[in-house]
């Protein structure tokens, strides 16, 4: 393995981002757990737990869809400090 | 006792103790006195003009918010400073827990000191609006706040504080309601998120208590080494104490003979402790912290030894419940059924297996709305089921309560 691959690996596990659940807007229609069900699932009134820590890169993507098929545009990404 | 000890004349927020009302607004059953324009400037001396020392001292006091967070107002006035947008200070009169009154007292017995510590702030931030805000119901504080202007002598458009009331609610306290309020919303907590314009317009709420605080720090006063405490015994009564207080000592001097069994720390959304594990220690929060405890806002609920635990538990958590801003869903839905566990164990309706559930659903609703409301009854649960696990067992086991006196803690029903 060459050097310079090293930090893109890096990068391929730290996304520096997390996923968030505006808990106001989100009415639990349940579509995140659905394009995501290896992030996010129900709790027994039906609304949606989101992992608190940082993203992986693979499931970046997987959160990237869970935002998008949002009917309330209730979730969103957020840069971690 | 500390408090008899005679002492100089700025060295406590209060003028006196007071008998409240059971509970709502500070409205104290006897006539209350308050501090006129003149008395106070013979005994504080005039409003200084705030330098650009002010920020370095009061970080050297290390003052911190005094609405139950505990947040240092360095902190706040330093991401203040960091943004350009038009900045609202808020003075948070919202005293909104049912039974805490050592902010509508400092209103009643000290306004220009309140007054003082919101007109420094707004000048030590540039802000360019100050507003006192308060609770719906506090009408009488309204009334003092008005009279306190006259003193000085503001009428008209050139009034520089304005006094806007809250909504009559649980959460009309909650600071991100007051922003969201002041800037035109309606006053409903909201979840915070960074952020990103340095122009958006900003708000920020301290604490009444904070601000008497201030008032004393900007003039090189010392910072008052007192704790303020609303303490719900026969009567309701806020009192100032030395820090170095023990809870114990607290309740002998109001006259408590015997030990409670138990005690209510921070208010209805507040933590159950033993009585064994607190009466040593002192009420400083620092001291508190140190047992992974925490007063809050200052409220103590002493818990007489004939009285249930599981029930009086059972109705805060249903207080909390009916008290939800009804936004988020985990809220919404988990608090009545962390309601409905409570109820069940209090009526001896549940077994063991009500308790797992319990714990179950206490797990599903932490951390899981825009404020931290349902946070505040998870926590009571959680200190409920531990300081009462004994007692609980006799609730689920069919042995029976023992307890026959039931006492109703003002505001809930059943």
């Amino acid at each position: 393995m060459s050097a310079p691959e090293k930090p893109r690996a890096h990068r391929r596990r730290h996304s520096g981002q997390r996923l968030r659940v505006d808990p106001v807007v989100c009415d639990g229609i349940g579509q995140c757990a659905m394009v995501a069900s290896t992030l996010i699932h129900l709790d027994r009134w039906g609304y949606p737990v989101v992992p608190t820590g940082e993203l992986t890169s693979p499931d970046l993507a997987r959160a990237k869809r869970a935002v998008s098929s949002c009917p309330r545009q209730a979730l969103f990404l957020e840069a971690l400090e | 006792m500390t408090l008899t000890a005679t002492r100089i004349a700025t060295d406590t927020l209060l003028t006196g103790p007071v008998t409240l009302k059971p509970s709502g607004p500070a409205d104290s059953i006897t006539a209350s006195v308050r501090e006129t324009y003149d008395d106070h400037v013979i005994r504080f001396g005039p409003r200084p003009d705030v330098s650009a020392a002010l920020l370095a001292r009061v970080e050297r006091e290390g003052l911190l918010g005094h609405g139950g967070a505990f947040v240092p107002v360095g902190v706040k006035w330093r991401s203040a400073l960091l943004r350009r947008g038009p900045l609202t200070v808020v003075a948070n009169a919202a005293e909104s827990e049912p039974l805490a009154g050592k902010d509508g007292t400092l209103i009643r017995q000290r306004p220009h000191l309140v007054l003082d510590g919101l007109m420094i702030t707004a000048q030590a931030l540039g802000a360019d609006r100050a507003i006192i805000w308060l609770h719906g119901d506090d009408v009488t504080g309204r009334k003092v706040l008005e009279d306190a202007f006259r003193d000085r002598g503001w009428s008209g458009r050139d009034v520089p504080i304005e006094i806007v009331d809250g909504p009559v609610h649980y959460l009309a306290g909650e600071a991100q309601a007051i922003t969201r309020a002041v800037a035109g919303g309606p006053a409903l907590p909201f979840p915070r998120r960074a952020v990103t314009d340095p122009y958006a317009p900003q708000t920020i709420v301290h604490n009444v208590e904070t601000l008497t605080r201030l008032a004393l720090i900007a003039r090189e006063l010392p910072n008052p080494s007192t704790r303020l405490l609303t303490v719900l015994g026969s009567q309701r009564m806020v009192v100032e104490v030395a820090q170095t207080t023990t809870v114990e000592q607290v309740l002998i001097q109001l006259g408590w003979k015997i030990a409670p069994q138990a005690i209510l720390l921070g208010g209805y959304a507040g933590i159950w402790a033993k009585w064994d594990d607190v009466a040593g220690l002192e009420v400083a929060e620092k001291a508190m912290r140190g047992a992974k405890l925490t007063l809050g806002a200052g409220v103590m609920v002493p818990l007489a030894d004939d009285q249930c635990g599981v029930r009086v538990t059972s109705d805060l958590v249903s207080y909390l419940a009916s008290m939800s801003a009804r936004q988020c869903g985990p809220c919404l839905f988990g608090l009545p059924a962390l309601a409905e566990h409570w109820t069940k164990l209090a009526d001896e309706d549940g077994s063991y297996r009500a308790i797992e559930r319990l714990r179950a659903d206490i797990a599903a609703v932490e951390g899981r709305g825009a404020c931290r409301h349902p946070d505040g009854a998870t926590r009571l649960s959680v200190s409920a089921l531990q300081t009462f696990s004994a007692h609980l067992g006799s609730h689920v086991t069919g042995m029976r309560c023992r307890h026959r006196s039931h006492v109703q803690l003002p505001g809930t029903a059943r």
